[in-house]
């Protein structure tokens, strides 16, 4: 496994009850930095993670009492979503992925930089499943789950995505949670 | 070439970078929203059928993105300005328009003996601002972001057409935000446009559908459509678009009730939509495409899906 540090899922047993509003008062306060993170990696835009944060807390907090488990996986399910649909009528002609530059970017920095910036390019499917894939470790098949779409399509995504970033899988070493269980 | 390890380390750097401080709020923030998300379903539940373009559907964006309350706002006066609309587009006709500039409320009153678009749109303040709109007092309630620069097209549209009364309506637009101030309100511009629609050229799904449909500064016509039986629970529709030029979809769905109904393009899952909608959702490019609309839960009795094909016919002037 590689270094990457994910906060570990809420565990019912922590006692988040979702009965009330100091239960989700709790939730958030435990909880609203790491999935933060994982918006602004969607959006890209401190400003749209903050209110695409807060647009699936307030539709958590509508179904809170109906939530039996886990919690945090119900928000970040509604996160993921809403990202998908936010600002879909900007989502048009399927502008293509600018092409990054090629020789001379073997520093860290230059790669990272254009990483960021080719990431920022993807479609918004493209750009959920990369994030979901590799920064929050979940599998295919849980990603799919999130995503409400099959696991080929997770696949397909996932395959496209790095195409366009110029990411080689076979580069990688370690393999981490690349898995195709549920597939 | 990078490797994934280059993608993970980029994630967690950008991740890291990120700043929560505005967070100790966020509880009761999201629960005030909550609030105005629930009022919209039930809203939207009462007042089946808006004939709702593009985006005022989608309302459920950045909802109180402060504290939904009307801000700090100076007093008005008149700000009446002259801010030019066109006179026509896409087969519609210009009845009537306001504008202001420095305040952050207009209405409009027009008593018309036909169908209608009424188009709104606000700029000048950014997004951290939020344009609210209603007609006759509470219905089709809706809201966006307000945008720096004047917008291609208006923000929130609604289409009174054949199926409701015609006669006197009121459109009120407002902006609302945490820290408005004199100082910002003076660069906000309010628009609203009232204007005749055109004859329909087909029902779909109950709802009236136009020959042109104007999307992103570019006008877009209607070539084929296919629509549910009334209770169905999924439709299909396939077009195969033979130009280079894109195709626009636009989606219907109409009935009692308020189930979300699954948008899947191609096969690729897209969103919820929730009845009633009427959206030009997007647009492809060459290619056969297909359009899947799949009602979640109970089918209501009277509801209906439609799928509008809509090619790219030329520019807006």
């Amino acid at each position: 496994m590689d270094s990457l540090s994910v906060t570990p899922p809420l565990e019912p047993a922590q006692g988040y009850r979702m009965s009330g509003v100091s239960d989700f008062d709790a939730f958030v306060a435990a909880r609203s930095s790491a999935l933060l993170r994982t918006a602004f990696l969607l959006t890209h835009d401190h400003g749209r993670a903050e209110d695409l944060l807060q647009t699936a807390l307030a539709k958590g907090w509508l179904a809170w009492s109906r939530i039996d488990t886990d919690p945090e996986a119900y928000v970040r399910k509604i996160m993921v979503n809403t990202y998908a649909t936010w600002w879909r009528r900007r989502w048009n002609d399927e502008k293509p992925t600018g092409d990054l530059p090629d020789a001379g970017y073997d520093e860290d920095q230059s790669v990272r930089h254009d990483l960021w910036a080719a990431l920022g390019r993807l479609p918004r499917g493209q750009r959920a499943v990369v994030v979901l894939r590799y920064f929050e470790d979940c599998s295919e098949a849980e990603t799919a789950r999130l995503l409400e779409c099959s696991v080929g399509t997770v696949k397909s995504q996932t395959a496209k995505a790095l195409a366009k970033l110029r990411v080689d899988e076979a580069l990688f070493s370690n393999p981490g949670p690349t898995g195709t269980e549920g597939s | 070439m990078s490797t994934i390890q280059d993608l993970r380390d980029v994630l967690r750097e950008h991740a890291d970078s990120v700043s929560d401080d505005t967070l100790p709020s966020l509880a009761d923030n999201a629960r005030r929203q909550a609030v105005g998300i629930r009022r919209r379903r039930m809203a939207g539940a009462v007042a089946a059928a808006a004939a709702v373009t593009a985006l005022a559907g989608l309302a459920i964006l950045n909802v109180d993105s402060l504290d939904g309350s009307r801000g700090e706002v100076p007093p008005s006066g008149d700000k009446t300005v002259h801010v030019p609309v066109d006179e026509s587009f896409a087969g519609r006709t210009l009845i009537d328009s306001r504008s202001t500039n420095g305040a952050d409320e207009l209405t409009l009153t027009l008593d018309t003996e036909v169908p209608t678009e009424w188009n709104v749109s606000c700029w000048g303040l950014g997004p951290g601002y939020t344009l609210h709109v209603e007609i006759d007092e509470g219905t089709f309630p809706g809201e966006r972001p307000c945008r720096d620069e004047r917008p291609a097209d208006p923000e929130v549209t609604y289409q009174l057409d054949s199926r409701y009364p015609t006669g006197e309506h009121t459109i009120r637009a407002w902006i609302t935000g945490g820290a408005m101030s004199v100082t910002d309100l003076e660069s906000a511009v309010l628009v609203i446009s009232v204007y005749e629609l055109p004859d329909p050229v087909a029902t779909v799904a109950g709802i009236d559908v136009f020959d042109e449909q104007f999307f992103f500064e570019k006008i877009y016509s209607l070539d084929k459509y296919d629509e549910s039986n009334p209770g169905d629970r999924t439709l299909k529709s396939s077009y195969r678009q033979l130009t280079d030029e894109s195709v626009a979809i636009q989606i219907l769905a109409t009935g009692s009730g308020d189930n979300p109904v699954k948008l899947y393009i191609d096969g690729l899952y897209q969103g919820e939509l929730t009845i009633p909608d009427n959206y030009i959702w997007g647009t492809r490019t060459l290619g056969p495409h297909t359009v899947e609309l799949r009602i979640s839960g109970a089918v209501p009795a009277d509801a209906r899906l439609g799928v509008a094909w809509r090619p790219f016919t030329r520019k807006a002037p």
